[in-house]
Protein backbone atom coordinates (compact mmCIF):
# COMPACT_ATOMS: atom_id res chain seq x y z
CA UNK A 1 0.00 0.00 0.00
CA UNK A 2 1.59 3.16 -1.46
CA UNK A 3 0.76 6.66 0.45
CA UNK A 4 1.99 9.26 -1.49
CA UNK A 5 4.80 11.75 -0.67
CA UNK A 6 3.89 13.88 1.99
CA UNK A 7 3.15 17.30 0.86
CA UNK A 8 6.42 19.41 1.60
CA UNK A 9 5.83 22.14 3.98
CA UNK A 10 6.36 25.19 3.01
CA UNK A 11 8.95 27.58 5.25
CA UNK A 12 6.87 30.00 7.43
CA UNK A 13 6.44 33.31 6.43
CA UNK A 14 8.79 35.12 8.79
CA UNK A 15 11.40 32.63 7.69
CA UNK A 16 10.10 33.32 3.65
CA UNK A 17 10.74 37.12 3.92
CA UNK A 18 12.76 38.90 1.44
CA UNK A 19 14.48 40.98 4.10
CA UNK A 20 15.23 38.34 6.40
CA UNK A 21 18.75 37.69 5.19
CA UNK A 22 19.16 41.15 3.90
CA UNK A 23 18.02 44.21 5.75
CA UNK A 24 16.80 42.40 8.63
CA UNK A 25 19.86 40.44 8.90
CA UNK A 26 22.18 43.68 9.02
CA UNK A 27 19.89 45.68 11.83
CA UNK A 28 20.08 42.64 13.86
CA UNK A 29 23.80 42.93 13.24
CA UNK A 30 23.87 46.41 14.34
CA UNK A 31 21.81 45.77 16.92
CA UNK A 32 24.70 42.90 18.29
CA UNK A 33 27.38 45.35 17.65
CA UNK A 34 25.76 47.90 20.32
CA UNK A 35 25.41 44.96 22.43
CA UNK A 36 28.94 44.26 22.36
CA UNK A 37 28.46 41.27 20.94
CA UNK A 38 32.04 40.19 19.02
CA UNK A 39 32.63 38.22 16.08
CA UNK A 40 33.80 35.18 18.23
CA UNK A 41 30.67 34.88 19.60
CA UNK A 42 29.16 35.31 16.51
CA UNK A 43 31.40 32.41 15.48
CA UNK A 44 30.70 29.92 18.18
CA UNK A 45 26.98 30.50 17.65
CA UNK A 46 27.54 29.87 13.84
CA UNK A 47 29.43 26.96 14.19
CA UNK A 48 26.85 25.49 17.29
CA UNK A 49 23.37 25.62 14.78
CA UNK A 50 25.78 24.29 12.10
CA UNK A 51 24.99 20.80 12.74
CA UNK A 52 21.75 21.08 14.54
CA UNK A 53 20.06 20.45 10.90
CA UNK A 54 21.26 16.40 11.31
CA UNK A 55 18.97 16.25 14.32
CA UNK A 56 15.21 15.95 15.45
CA UNK A 57 13.56 18.95 15.41
CA UNK A 58 13.11 18.77 19.25
CA UNK A 59 16.00 17.75 20.04
CA UNK A 60 17.72 20.76 18.12
CA UNK A 61 15.15 23.06 19.40
CA UNK A 62 16.07 21.62 23.21
CA UNK A 63 19.69 22.58 22.10
CA UNK A 64 19.16 25.79 21.33
CA UNK A 65 17.73 26.49 24.32
CA UNK A 66 20.44 24.98 25.94
CA UNK A 67 22.72 27.30 23.51
CA UNK A 68 20.80 30.83 24.69
CA UNK A 69 20.74 29.16 28.30
CA UNK A 70 23.83 28.01 29.20
CA UNK A 71 26.76 29.07 26.27
CA UNK A 72 25.45 32.27 25.42
CA UNK A 73 24.17 33.52 28.88
CA UNK A 74 26.75 36.12 28.92
CA UNK A 75 25.67 37.64 25.89
CA UNK A 76 21.84 37.97 26.53
CA UNK A 77 21.69 39.94 22.97
CA UNK A 78 22.61 36.97 21.32
CA UNK A 79 20.89 35.12 23.16
CA UNK A 80 17.74 36.17 22.87
CA UNK A 81 17.80 36.70 18.74
CA UNK A 82 18.34 32.64 19.15
CA UNK A 83 15.22 32.35 21.29
CA UNK A 84 12.85 34.87 19.41
CA UNK A 85 13.87 33.32 15.97
CA UNK A 86 13.67 29.54 17.25
CA UNK A 87 10.02 30.94 18.69
CA UNK A 88 9.04 31.19 14.69
CA UNK A 89 10.34 27.82 14.16
CA UNK A 90 7.13 25.84 12.60
CA UNK A 91 8.80 22.99 10.99
CA UNK A 92 12.06 21.30 9.65
CA UNK A 93 12.16 23.95 6.91
CA UNK A 94 12.31 26.59 9.15
CA UNK A 95 14.83 24.83 11.02
CA UNK A 96 17.16 24.66 8.24
CA UNK A 97 16.87 29.16 7.71
CA UNK A 98 17.33 29.69 11.05
CA UNK A 99 20.89 28.09 10.60
CA UNK A 100 21.14 29.42 7.60
CA UNK A 101 20.35 32.73 9.15
CA UNK A 102 22.87 32.49 11.71
CA UNK A 103 25.52 31.27 9.92
CA UNK A 104 25.25 33.92 7.55
CA UNK A 105 24.82 36.53 10.08
CA UNK A 106 28.75 35.35 11.64
CA UNK A 107 29.90 35.74 8.10
CA UNK A 108 28.77 38.74 7.14
CA UNK A 109 29.89 40.12 9.80
CA UNK A 110 33.40 38.73 9.62
CA UNK A 111 33.18 39.58 5.86
CA UNK A 112 32.25 43.05 6.69
CA UNK A 113 35.21 43.83 9.22
CA UNK A 114 37.69 42.54 6.89
CA UNK A 115 36.19 45.03 4.62
CA UNK A 116 36.80 47.74 6.78
CA UNK A 117 40.58 46.26 7.26
CA UNK A 118 40.79 46.43 4.04
CA UNK A 119 39.23 49.32 2.36
CA UNK A 120 42.82 51.26 2.00
CA UNK A 121 44.01 48.48 0.49
CA UNK A 122 42.04 49.81 -2.93
CA UNK A 123 43.64 51.55 -5.26
CA UNK A 124 41.23 54.39 -5.70
CA UNK A 125 40.21 54.36 -2.16
CA UNK A 126 38.47 57.69 -1.55
CA UNK A 127 40.78 59.35 0.62
CA UNK A 128 39.50 59.61 4.61
CA UNK A 129 39.03 63.50 5.02
CA UNK B 1 -15.05 32.08 66.09
CA UNK B 2 -13.81 35.25 64.15
CA UNK B 3 -13.71 35.25 60.54
CA UNK B 4 -10.27 35.25 58.94
CA UNK B 5 -9.03 38.95 58.06
CA UNK B 6 -8.90 40.21 55.13
CA UNK B 7 -6.09 42.16 53.97
CA UNK B 8 -7.82 43.74 50.76
CA UNK B 9 -4.26 43.85 49.14
CA UNK B 10 -2.72 45.74 52.27
CA UNK B 11 -0.10 44.78 54.91
CA UNK B 12 -1.50 41.56 56.90
CA UNK B 13 -0.35 43.40 60.20
CA UNK B 14 -2.24 46.65 59.02
CA UNK B 15 -4.16 46.35 62.48
CA UNK B 16 -0.77 47.81 64.02
CA UNK B 17 -1.09 50.71 62.07
CA UNK B 18 -4.42 51.26 63.83
CA UNK B 19 -2.50 53.78 65.68
CA UNK B 20 -2.30 56.14 63.04
CA UNK B 21 -4.56 59.26 62.37
CA UNK B 22 -6.26 57.42 59.27
CA UNK B 23 -9.75 57.27 59.73
CA UNK B 24 -10.38 56.18 56.15
CA UNK B 25 -7.57 52.91 56.75
CA UNK B 26 -9.46 52.23 60.21
CA UNK B 27 -12.62 51.71 58.55
CA UNK B 28 -11.28 49.77 55.75
CA UNK B 29 -9.58 47.00 58.10
CA UNK B 30 -12.22 46.69 60.46
CA UNK B 31 -14.76 46.73 57.37
CA UNK B 32 -15.72 43.04 57.69
CA UNK B 33 -14.82 40.89 54.39
CA UNK B 34 -17.79 39.95 52.08
CA UNK B 35 -18.25 36.51 52.62
CA UNK B 36 -18.87 35.05 48.95
CA UNK B 37 -19.18 31.47 48.16
CA UNK B 38 -16.89 30.65 45.62
CA UNK B 39 -18.00 28.75 42.78
CA UNK B 40 -17.20 25.52 41.15
CA UNK B 41 -15.12 26.46 38.63
CA UNK B 42 -13.02 28.53 41.56
CA UNK B 43 -13.19 25.86 43.58
CA UNK B 44 -11.74 23.50 40.68
CA UNK B 45 -9.11 26.35 39.89
CA UNK B 46 -7.92 26.39 43.65
CA UNK B 47 -7.52 22.66 43.91
CA UNK B 48 -5.93 22.28 40.38
CA UNK B 49 -2.21 22.49 41.44
CA UNK B 50 -1.08 22.14 37.88
CA UNK B 51 -2.89 24.80 37.07
CA UNK B 52 -1.70 27.15 39.12
CA UNK B 53 1.47 26.28 38.56
CA UNK B 54 1.08 26.42 35.16
CA UNK B 55 -0.41 30.52 35.78
CA UNK B 56 2.99 31.13 37.48
CA UNK B 57 5.01 29.84 34.04
CA UNK B 58 2.54 32.28 31.93
CA UNK B 59 2.65 34.82 34.31
CA UNK B 60 6.33 35.37 32.99
CA UNK B 61 5.74 35.24 29.79
CA UNK B 62 5.89 37.94 27.18
CA UNK B 63 2.24 39.34 25.68
CA UNK B 64 2.87 37.55 22.48
CA UNK B 65 3.99 34.04 23.48
CA UNK B 66 0.69 33.97 25.51
CA UNK B 67 -1.07 35.12 22.47
CA UNK B 68 0.73 32.76 20.85
CA UNK B 69 -0.10 29.96 23.32
CA UNK B 70 -3.69 31.18 23.58
CA UNK B 71 -4.12 29.98 19.53
CA UNK B 72 -2.33 26.76 20.40
CA UNK B 73 -4.63 25.48 22.68
CA UNK B 74 -7.73 26.57 19.99
CA UNK B 75 -6.13 25.03 17.47
CA UNK B 76 -5.59 21.67 19.80
CA UNK B 77 -7.39 18.94 18.86
CA UNK B 78 -9.42 17.33 21.81
CA UNK B 79 -9.27 18.25 25.45
CA UNK B 80 -6.44 15.71 26.48
CA UNK B 81 -4.13 17.55 24.27
CA UNK B 82 -4.98 20.98 25.85
CA UNK B 83 -4.29 18.82 29.26
CA UNK B 84 -0.81 17.79 27.77
CA UNK B 85 0.08 21.44 26.98
CA UNK B 86 -1.24 22.92 30.01
CA UNK B 87 1.19 20.06 31.72
CA UNK B 88 3.90 20.89 29.94
CA UNK B 89 3.74 24.78 30.76
CA UNK B 90 3.32 23.47 34.34
CA UNK B 91 6.99 21.59 34.10
CA UNK B 92 8.78 25.35 32.96
CA UNK B 93 8.94 24.60 29.17
CA UNK B 94 9.35 27.57 26.99
CA UNK B 95 7.14 28.90 24.55
CA UNK B 96 9.17 27.55 21.74
CA UNK B 97 9.10 24.01 23.35
CA UNK B 98 5.28 24.15 23.48
CA UNK B 99 4.97 25.34 19.75
CA UNK B 100 7.18 22.62 18.61
CA UNK B 101 5.27 20.09 21.35
CA UNK B 102 1.84 21.39 20.46
CA UNK B 103 2.64 20.95 16.53
CA UNK B 104 4.08 17.32 17.30
CA UNK B 105 0.99 16.20 18.85
CA UNK B 106 -1.89 17.90 17.17
CA UNK B 107 -2.42 15.25 14.32
CA UNK B 108 -2.81 12.14 16.78
CA UNK B 109 -5.24 10.19 18.63
CA UNK B 110 -6.18 11.01 21.80
CA UNK B 111 -4.99 6.91 22.58
CA UNK B 112 -2.03 7.70 20.73
CA UNK B 113 -1.38 10.66 22.53
CA UNK B 114 -1.60 9.30 26.06
CA UNK B 115 0.66 6.58 24.90
CA UNK B 116 3.22 8.67 23.88
CA UNK B 117 3.33 11.04 26.93
CA UNK B 118 3.40 7.97 29.20
CA UNK B 119 6.93 6.75 30.01
CA UNK B 120 8.14 3.57 28.40
CA UNK B 121 7.02 0.64 30.65
CA UNK B 122 10.95 -0.72 30.11
CA UNK B 123 12.17 2.74 31.46
CA UNK B 124 14.91 1.42 33.99
CA UNK B 125 14.45 2.62 37.23
CA UNK B 126 17.63 1.20 39.21
CA UNK B 127 19.71 4.29 40.30
CA UNK B 128 18.54 7.91 41.78
CA UNK B 129 19.16 9.32 38.70
CA UNK B 130 17.14 6.83 36.18
CA UNK B 131 14.39 7.08 38.71
CA UNK B 132 14.11 10.86 38.95
CA UNK B 133 14.10 10.99 35.96
CA UNK B 134 10.99 8.63 35.46
CA UNK B 135 9.28 10.65 38.23
CA UNK B 136 9.84 13.65 36.02
CA UNK B 137 8.68 11.70 32.72
CA UNK B 138 5.90 11.06 34.97
CA UNK B 139 4.44 14.42 35.54
CA UNK B 140 6.08 16.01 32.64
CA UNK B 141 3.92 15.00 29.30
CA UNK B 142 6.78 16.34 26.85
CA UNK B 143 9.69 14.70 28.58
CA UNK B 144 8.19 11.57 28.04
CA UNK B 145 7.05 12.18 24.68
CA UNK B 146 10.92 12.66 23.59
CA UNK B 147 11.71 9.53 25.58
CA UNK B 148 9.10 7.56 23.66
CA UNK B 149 9.92 8.97 20.53
CA UNK B 150 14.12 8.23 21.24
CA UNK B 151 12.78 4.34 22.59
CA UNK B 152 13.43 1.53 20.42
CA UNK B 153 10.07 0.38 21.53
CA UNK B 154 7.78 3.53 20.64
CA UNK B 155 4.28 2.63 19.30
CA UNK B 156 4.10 2.74 15.60
CA UNK B 157 5.08 6.02 13.96
CA UNK B 158 2.25 8.43 13.60
CA UNK B 159 1.82 10.66 11.15
CA UNK B 160 3.76 13.58 12.40
CA UNK B 161 6.04 15.47 10.10
CA UNK B 162 9.35 14.01 10.77
CA UNK B 163 12.35 16.12 10.27
CA UNK B 164 15.28 14.21 7.78
CA UNK B 165 18.22 15.74 6.30
CA UNK B 166 17.61 16.63 2.34
CA UNK B 167 20.60 15.74 0.82
CA UNK B 168 22.04 18.94 -1.28
CA UNK B 169 21.22 17.97 -4.85
CA UNK B 170 17.22 17.92 -3.76
CA UNK B 171 17.66 20.65 -2.09
CA UNK B 172 18.98 23.20 -4.68
CA UNK B 173 16.47 21.46 -6.90
CA UNK B 174 13.56 22.35 -4.72
CA UNK B 175 14.92 25.39 -4.14
CA UNK B 176 15.01 27.01 -7.70
CA UNK B 177 11.92 25.44 -8.38
CA UNK B 178 10.10 27.55 -5.40
CA UNK B 179 12.35 30.43 -6.46
CA UNK B 180 10.62 30.13 -10.28
CA UNK B 181 7.44 29.81 -9.02
CA UNK B 182 7.30 32.57 -6.71
CA UNK B 183 10.17 34.82 -7.30
CA UNK B 184 11.21 34.66 -3.93
CA UNK B 185 14.93 33.66 -2.52
CA UNK B 186 16.32 30.37 -2.64
CA UNK B 187 16.01 28.68 1.61
CA UNK B 188 19.02 27.22 1.47
CA UNK B 189 21.20 26.41 4.62
CA UNK B 190 24.37 26.65 4.45
CA UNK B 191 25.10 23.87 6.64
CA UNK B 192 25.02 21.47 3.98
CA UNK B 193 26.83 22.88 1.53
CA UNK B 194 29.64 24.36 4.01
CA UNK B 195 30.36 21.82 6.63
CA UNK B 196 33.62 22.34 6.78
CA UNK B 197 34.40 18.88 6.08
CA UNK B 198 34.59 19.30 2.02
CA UNK B 199 35.02 22.62 -0.37
CA UNK B 200 32.11 24.26 -2.40
CA UNK B 201 31.37 21.91 -5.15
CA UNK B 202 30.96 22.15 -8.42
CA UNK B 203 27.47 23.46 -9.74
CA UNK B 204 24.68 20.96 -9.57
CA UNK B 205 23.27 20.62 -13.19
CA UNK B 206 20.00 21.91 -12.00
CA UNK B 207 19.91 24.85 -14.50
CA UNK B 208 20.60 26.96 -11.96
CA UNK B 209 20.54 30.02 -13.52
CA UNK B 210 18.69 31.38 -16.26
CA UNK B 211 20.41 31.29 -19.61
CA UNK B 212 18.65 34.06 -21.23
CA UNK B 213 17.80 37.11 -18.72
CA UNK B 214 14.39 38.11 -19.37
CA UNK B 215 13.74 41.31 -18.55
CA UNK B 216 14.09 42.99 -15.42
CA UNK B 217 12.19 41.93 -12.06
CA UNK B 218 9.50 44.84 -11.77
CA UNK B 219 10.63 45.22 -7.83
CA UNK B 220 13.75 46.99 -8.22
CA UNK B 221 14.78 48.82 -5.35
CA UNK B 222 17.68 50.18 -5.57
CA UNK B 223 16.81 52.01 -8.57
CA UNK B 224 13.54 53.11 -9.02
CA UNK B 225 13.40 55.64 -11.62
CA UNK B 226 15.68 53.40 -14.36
CA UNK B 227 14.20 51.88 -16.72
CA UNK B 228 15.03 47.80 -16.88
CA UNK B 229 15.34 47.38 -19.94
CA UNK B 230 15.66 43.60 -20.98
CA UNK B 231 18.77 42.66 -22.59
CA UNK B 232 18.85 40.33 -25.56
CA UNK B 233 19.24 37.02 -25.47
CA UNK B 234 22.92 35.13 -24.12
CA UNK B 235 24.71 35.84 -27.24
CA UNK B 236 23.96 39.49 -27.18
CA UNK B 237 27.19 39.97 -24.42
CA UNK B 238 29.21 37.63 -25.83
CA UNK B 239 32.19 39.61 -26.65
CA UNK B 240 33.37 40.82 -30.18
CA UNK B 241 35.05 38.44 -32.36
CA UNK B 242 38.20 41.13 -32.25
CA UNK B 243 38.22 40.84 -28.47
CA UNK B 244 37.80 37.25 -28.38
CA UNK B 245 40.69 36.48 -30.60
CA UNK B 246 43.35 39.06 -29.30
CA UNK B 247 44.89 38.10 -26.45
CA UNK B 248 47.45 35.88 -26.86
CA UNK B 249 48.33 33.22 -24.71
CA UNK B 250 50.93 33.39 -22.33
CA UNK B 251 52.66 36.52 -20.07
CA UNK B 252 50.22 38.44 -18.37
CA UNK B 253 50.80 42.70 -19.61
CA UNK B 254 52.48 44.84 -17.43
CA UNK B 255 50.29 47.01 -15.24
CA UNK B 256 48.55 49.85 -17.03
CA UNK B 257 50.77 52.85 -16.33
CA UNK B 258 48.10 55.37 -17.50
CA UNK B 259 46.44 54.26 -14.62
CA UNK B 260 46.73 57.07 -12.02
CA UNK B 261 45.09 59.32 -14.37
CA UNK B 262 41.57 60.41 -13.03
CA UNK B 263 39.02 58.14 -14.56
CA UNK B 264 36.85 59.92 -17.23
CA UNK B 265 33.42 60.20 -17.25
CA UNK B 266 31.60 57.77 -19.27
CA UNK B 267 30.09 59.35 -22.17
CA UNK B 268 26.27 60.07 -22.19
CA UNK B 269 24.37 57.13 -22.83
CA UNK B 270 23.67 58.20 -26.36
CA UNK B 271 26.98 58.52 -27.37
CA UNK B 272 27.47 55.06 -26.24
CA UNK B 273 28.41 52.11 -28.73
CA UNK B 274 25.49 50.11 -28.84
CA UNK B 275 25.64 46.68 -27.47
CA UNK B 276 26.52 44.11 -30.37
CA UNK B 277 23.72 42.20 -31.50
CA UNK B 278 21.19 44.29 -29.64
CA UNK B 279 20.32 46.02 -33.36
CA UNK B 280 16.74 44.70 -32.60
CA UNK B 281 16.30 46.57 -29.18
CA UNK B 282 15.04 50.04 -28.92
CA UNK B 283 17.81 51.89 -29.75
CA UNK B 284 17.92 54.29 -27.16
CA UNK B 285 16.97 52.25 -24.48
CA UNK B 286 19.13 49.22 -24.27
CA UNK B 287 21.46 50.14 -26.70
CA UNK B 288 22.89 52.99 -24.98
CA UNK B 289 24.76 50.19 -22.64
CA UNK B 290 28.37 50.01 -23.13
CA UNK B 291 28.42 46.09 -23.37
CA UNK B 292 30.66 44.01 -21.54
CA UNK B 293 33.93 43.85 -22.96
CA UNK B 294 33.66 46.56 -25.66
CA UNK B 295 34.61 49.63 -23.34
CA UNK B 296 37.85 47.99 -22.12
CA UNK B 297 40.90 46.28 -23.61
CA UNK B 298 43.27 46.91 -21.11
CA UNK B 299 45.12 43.86 -19.52
CA UNK B 300 43.99 42.65 -16.52
CA UNK B 301 45.89 44.53 -13.33
CA UNK B 302 45.57 41.07 -11.34
CA UNK B 303 49.31 40.82 -10.64
CA UNK B 304 49.93 44.68 -9.93
CA UNK B 305 46.61 45.15 -8.20
CA UNK B 306 48.08 42.10 -5.50
CA UNK B 307 50.45 43.98 -4.02
CA UNK B 308 49.98 46.46 -2.47
CA UNK B 309 53.20 48.46 -2.48
CA UNK B 310 53.61 48.82 -6.13
CA UNK B 311 49.74 50.09 -6.33
CA UNK B 312 49.80 53.58 -4.58
CA UNK B 313 51.40 55.75 -6.88
CA UNK B 314 49.93 54.17 -10.08
CA UNK B 315 46.49 53.26 -9.16
CA UNK B 316 44.83 52.19 -11.94
CA UNK B 317 41.90 54.10 -12.50
CA UNK B 318 39.63 54.15 -15.77
CA UNK B 319 39.76 51.96 -18.90
CA UNK B 320 43.70 51.37 -19.17
CA UNK B 321 44.99 51.38 -22.82
CA UNK B 322 45.28 48.66 -24.96
CA UNK B 323 48.01 46.42 -24.11
CA UNK B 324 51.24 46.50 -25.94
CA UNK B 325 51.94 43.66 -28.36
CA UNK B 326 53.15 40.48 -26.79
CA UNK B 327 56.34 40.47 -28.85
CA UNK B 328 57.67 43.38 -27.01
CA UNK B 329 57.17 42.26 -23.69
CA UNK B 330 58.23 38.45 -24.43
CA UNK B 331 61.33 38.65 -21.78
CA UNK B 332 59.59 39.66 -18.92
CA UNK B 333 56.84 36.55 -19.69
CA UNK B 334 59.25 34.02 -18.92
CA UNK B 335 59.55 35.45 -15.43
CA UNK B 336 55.97 36.65 -14.99
CA UNK B 337 54.69 35.81 -11.69
CA UNK B 338 53.21 32.44 -11.01
CA UNK B 339 49.28 31.97 -10.80
CA UNK B 340 50.19 30.81 -7.49
CA UNK B 341 51.33 33.72 -5.90
CA UNK B 342 48.67 36.00 -7.06
CA UNK B 343 46.89 37.83 -4.30
CA UNK B 344 43.67 40.24 -4.81
CA UNK B 345 43.52 43.38 -2.43
CA UNK B 346 42.24 41.84 1.03
CA UNK B 347 42.17 38.22 0.30
CA UNK B 348 44.35 37.69 3.23
CA UNK B 349 41.68 39.36 5.68
CA UNK B 350 38.97 37.72 4.53
CA UNK B 351 40.62 34.06 4.79
CA UNK B 352 41.74 35.22 8.03
CA UNK B 353 38.12 36.26 9.03
CA UNK B 354 36.18 32.91 7.36
CA UNK B 355 38.96 30.58 8.90
CA UNK B 356 36.17 29.48 11.44
CA UNK B 357 34.00 28.69 8.80
CA UNK B 358 36.57 25.86 6.89
CA UNK B 359 35.91 28.55 4.44
CA UNK B 360 38.78 30.19 1.54
CA UNK B 361 37.64 32.96 -1.18
CA UNK B 362 40.09 34.31 -3.98
CA UNK B 363 39.61 37.87 -5.02
CA UNK B 364 39.65 38.34 -8.77
CA UNK B 365 39.69 41.24 -11.15
CA UNK B 366 37.29 41.75 -13.85
CA UNK B 367 39.16 42.44 -16.96
CA UNK B 368 36.15 42.38 -19.18
CA UNK B 369 37.99 39.74 -21.24
CA UNK B 370 38.82 36.62 -19.40
CA UNK B 371 36.99 36.96 -16.53
CA UNK B 372 33.58 38.87 -17.05
CA UNK B 373 30.15 40.44 -15.17
CA UNK B 374 28.55 37.91 -16.58
CA UNK B 375 30.69 35.25 -15.40
CA UNK B 376 31.23 36.15 -11.71
CA UNK B 377 27.29 37.43 -11.49
CA UNK B 378 26.54 33.48 -12.18
CA UNK B 379 29.23 31.97 -9.79
CA UNK B 380 28.22 34.74 -7.31
CA UNK B 381 24.39 33.23 -7.71
CA UNK B 382 25.84 30.11 -6.96
CA UNK B 383 27.53 31.33 -3.81
CA UNK B 384 24.90 33.57 -2.60
CA UNK B 385 22.21 30.62 -3.26
CA UNK B 386 24.15 28.38 -0.86
CA UNK B 387 24.42 31.03 2.06
CA UNK B 388 27.72 32.52 1.16
CA UNK B 389 27.27 36.46 0.92
CA UNK B 390 29.84 37.49 -1.65
CA UNK B 391 32.06 40.92 -1.22
CA UNK B 392 32.94 43.00 -4.16
CA UNK B 393 34.52 45.71 -5.09
CA UNK B 394 32.79 48.96 -6.77
CA UNK B 395 33.96 51.22 -9.31
CA UNK B 396 32.75 53.29 -12.36
CA UNK B 397 34.88 51.64 -15.01
CA UNK B 398 37.46 48.51 -15.02
CA UNK B 399 40.54 49.10 -13.07
CA UNK B 400 39.06 51.79 -10.90
CA UNK B 401 38.58 49.86 -8.06
CA UNK B 402 36.97 52.46 -5.15
CA UNK B 403 34.97 50.56 -2.51
CA UNK B 404 34.32 47.32 -0.83
CA UNK B 405 30.78 46.01 -0.82
CA UNK B 406 28.89 42.85 0.32
CA UNK B 407 26.56 41.41 -2.01
CA UNK B 408 24.04 39.89 0.61
CA UNK B 409 21.31 37.96 -1.41
CA UNK B 410 20.48 36.86 -4.88
CA UNK B 411 16.46 36.54 -5.91
CA UNK B 412 15.84 35.19 -9.03
CA UNK B 413 12.86 35.34 -10.52
CA UNK B 414 11.47 34.28 -14.47
CA UNK B 415 12.40 37.47 -15.52
CA UNK B 416 15.58 37.80 -14.41
CA UNK B 417 17.46 38.13 -11.48
CA UNK B 418 18.72 40.57 -8.60
CA UNK B 419 21.31 41.58 -6.24
CA UNK B 420 21.09 42.61 -2.54
CA UNK B 421 24.19 44.35 -2.08
CA UNK B 422 25.49 46.46 0.82
CA UNK B 423 27.32 49.19 1.21
CA UNK B 424 28.87 49.54 4.35
CA UNK B 425 30.96 53.07 4.12
CA UNK B 426 27.44 54.55 3.11
CA UNK B 427 25.39 52.40 5.08
CA UNK B 428 23.26 51.77 2.04
CA UNK B 429 21.89 48.57 0.94
CA UNK B 430 20.35 48.45 -2.45
CA UNK B 431 18.74 45.56 -4.65
CA UNK B 432 20.61 45.65 -8.22
CA UNK B 433 19.15 44.13 -10.95
CA UNK B 434 21.77 42.24 -13.31
CA UNK B 435 20.77 44.23 -16.33
CA UNK B 436 22.54 47.30 -14.20
CA UNK B 437 25.39 45.47 -12.95
CA UNK B 438 26.36 44.12 -16.61
CA UNK B 439 25.84 47.68 -18.06
CA UNK B 440 27.32 51.34 -16.99
CA UNK B 441 24.43 52.39 -15.52
CA UNK B 442 24.00 53.88 -12.12
CA UNK B 443 23.48 51.16 -9.37
CA UNK B 444 21.30 52.78 -6.85
CA UNK B 445 24.00 54.05 -4.61
CA UNK B 446 24.30 57.53 -3.87
CA UNK B 447 27.66 57.38 -4.58
CA UNK B 448 27.01 57.64 -8.16
CA UNK B 449 30.91 56.99 -9.44
CA UNK B 450 30.12 53.42 -8.47
CA UNK B 451 28.19 52.01 -11.81
CA UNK B 452 29.74 49.23 -11.83
CA UNK B 453 31.51 45.72 -10.32
CA UNK B 454 35.65 45.73 -10.67
CA UNK B 455 36.53 43.06 -8.49
CA UNK B 456 35.10 39.77 -6.50
CA UNK B 457 36.07 37.80 -3.75
CA UNK B 458 34.62 34.09 -4.83
CA UNK B 459 34.81 30.62 -2.69
CA UNK B 460 38.15 29.21 -4.43
CA UNK B 461 36.42 26.25 -5.52
CA UNK B 462 33.87 28.95 -7.47
CA UNK B 463 36.87 30.89 -8.38
CA UNK B 464 38.64 27.81 -10.03
CA UNK B 465 36.03 28.00 -12.71
CA UNK B 466 36.91 31.11 -13.55
CA UNK B 467 39.87 30.25 -14.86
Amino acid sequence: MNQPPPKPVPVSPPFAAREFNGDGMLKELQHLRDAVVNQKHLNDCALAVRNLPNKGLLEAMMEIKQLAMARFQGQPELARLLVTWAAQVKGPRDFMELCGHFQRLAISSALLAAMYRGASRLPNAPKKK
Amino acid sequence: MSPPRATNGRRRDADAMETMDDDELDSDEHTPPHQRAPSEEELAYRTDLITIEAQQHLDGWDEDDLQLFLELLEDAGSELQREMLNRAVAMGHSPTELHSFGDSIRGITDEQLFKQCTPPEDMPVRNAAQMELRLRAEADPFLAFQLNRASKTAPPPVPVPEPKTVPQAEVVQQAVQQTAKAGLKVPFSLSQSYDGSRPIGPPEPTGLLPAVQGPAPSGHKGDPDSVLRSRGPQQSVRLPAALEAKPPPGPPPPPAPAAAAPTPAPPPAAMRPPAPGVASAPPVASGSRTPVGQAVTGPSPIVSAARPPAAPAAAPAGPAPAAPPGGAAAPAAAQAPKKEERKGFADDLFNDALKPFGLALDEHVIDDEKITVEKVLSLATESLLKGLPVPVVLGSAKGDHRRYALMLQAVMSPTGRSFQVHDPFAQETVWINDTDLLGLSQLGFSEKAHRRITAIALAKALGAKLA
